[in-house]
């Protein structure tokens, strides 16, 4: 039992490792902010195998919801001013 | 097509409102004495009962519960954080209020079409907000039972928000979310002058008398959980207006 979540664990801090590298490295912005969401939510499975609902219940409504959410409204806000241009 | 339409909400609304049933139908039969809201004399599936008989130290060993404000909730993290440390939410809240303050003088005003939302999105809208409501709900009136609490729950009802914003449904003007933020915000603080006054200590309980892990218990617990909710969502669903004006 503690195995298999030391391994869940593992692969999750590769998943976020990566991920953040990747939104650090992309030109994309749009890819960013969705790879931005994907590292929010694997953190918040981090947190729940650490033992603590209450901050993995945050870190997925406020992390990779709304902030994402946020982002992708700024994001359209700039393609517009692109346009504009 | 109106019928077609007005068919597929309705079919779909039941097949929801036969999942919820089925759920109240096993829990009245796991208890074999139906559903008792405020049962005072066998509780036997309290959501409470997990975290109360939980132990990290030893399995033989009981925790007394007492009237104490540490162990007023079965959540005793809960009566940490609200009882001691809500000085630290409220001035969250305060600093979120700021922001949207902040957020109205920075970004322009400039106007621009709203591309329509699919079918899909726009149908499917009102359902997915119900049950975003729900658990909301759930998580601030069951705060001091299990894991949970006002912030987030403020959080997961403004994402209601966003989708109705999404869909491109207008659900909330934003007079009624100044008064809701207002009222919440002026309540909270008048708790705790009265607390002050009662008990001496800013943001203290004082409500103790009550069975632990009950639904109706912990005193002001459950109370500024909820005005703390309601603060939140308006001011995040403050946010998403504030962008949909003109976006």
């Amino acid at each position: 039992m503690v195995n298999r979540v030391y391994y869940l664990g593992l692969i999750i801090a590769f998943i976020m490792a990566f991920g953040s590298l990747w939104a650090l490295l992309t030109d994309d912005l749009f890819k960013a902010i969705v790879v931005f969401g994907i590292v929010s939510l694997s953190s918040s499975v981090m947190f729940l195998l650490m033992q603590a609902p209450d901050v993995a219940i945050t870190e997925a409504a406020i992390g990779s919801g709304i902030t994402t959410a946020l982002f992708i409204f700024t994001y359209k806000k700039l393609e517009d001013r692109k346009d504009e241009r | 097509m109106r019928d077609e339409r007005s068919l597929f909400i309705n079919i779909v609304a039941l097949l929801i409102l036969s999942v919820i049933g089925f759920y109240i139908y096993k829990v009245s039969m796991d208890t074999g004495k139906g559903i008792k809201i405020t049962d005072n004399i066998t509780p036997q599936m309290r959501v409470a009962d997990r975290f109360m008989n939980k132990n990290v130290i030893k399995e033989e060993s009981k925790y007394v519960w007492g009237g104490t404000a540490e162990n007023t909730s079965a959540n005793i993290v809960t009566s940490v954080v609200v009882d001691y440390r809500l000085f630290d939410t409220t001035l969250e809240v305060i600093v979120l209020f700021v922001t949207i303050l902040g957020f109205g003088f920075v970004i322009p005003k400039d106007k621009r079409k709203i591309i329509k939302p699919t079918t899909i999105l726009n149908r499917w809208a009102p359902i997915l907000m119900i049950l975003m409501l729900m658990i909301g709900g759930y998580m601030f009136v069951n705060g001091h039972l299990s894991p949970g609490g006002g912030f987030p729950a403020g959080a997961i009802i403004s994402t209601a928000v966003l989708i109705g914003v999404l869909a491109g449904r207008k659900t909330l003007s934003q007079k009624t979310l100044k008064i809701i933020e207002a009222v919440a915000g002026i309540s909270i603080f008048s708790l705790g002058i009265a607390s002050f006054v009662i008990t001496g200590n800013f943001f203290q309980n004082f409500i103790l008398n009550d069975r632990i892990g009950d639904l109706f218990s912990a005193g002001l617990i459950p109370i500024f959980y909820g005005l703390i909710a309601f603060k939140v969502a308006a001011e995040l669903s403050n946010i998403y207006f504030e962008f949909y004006e003109e976006c």
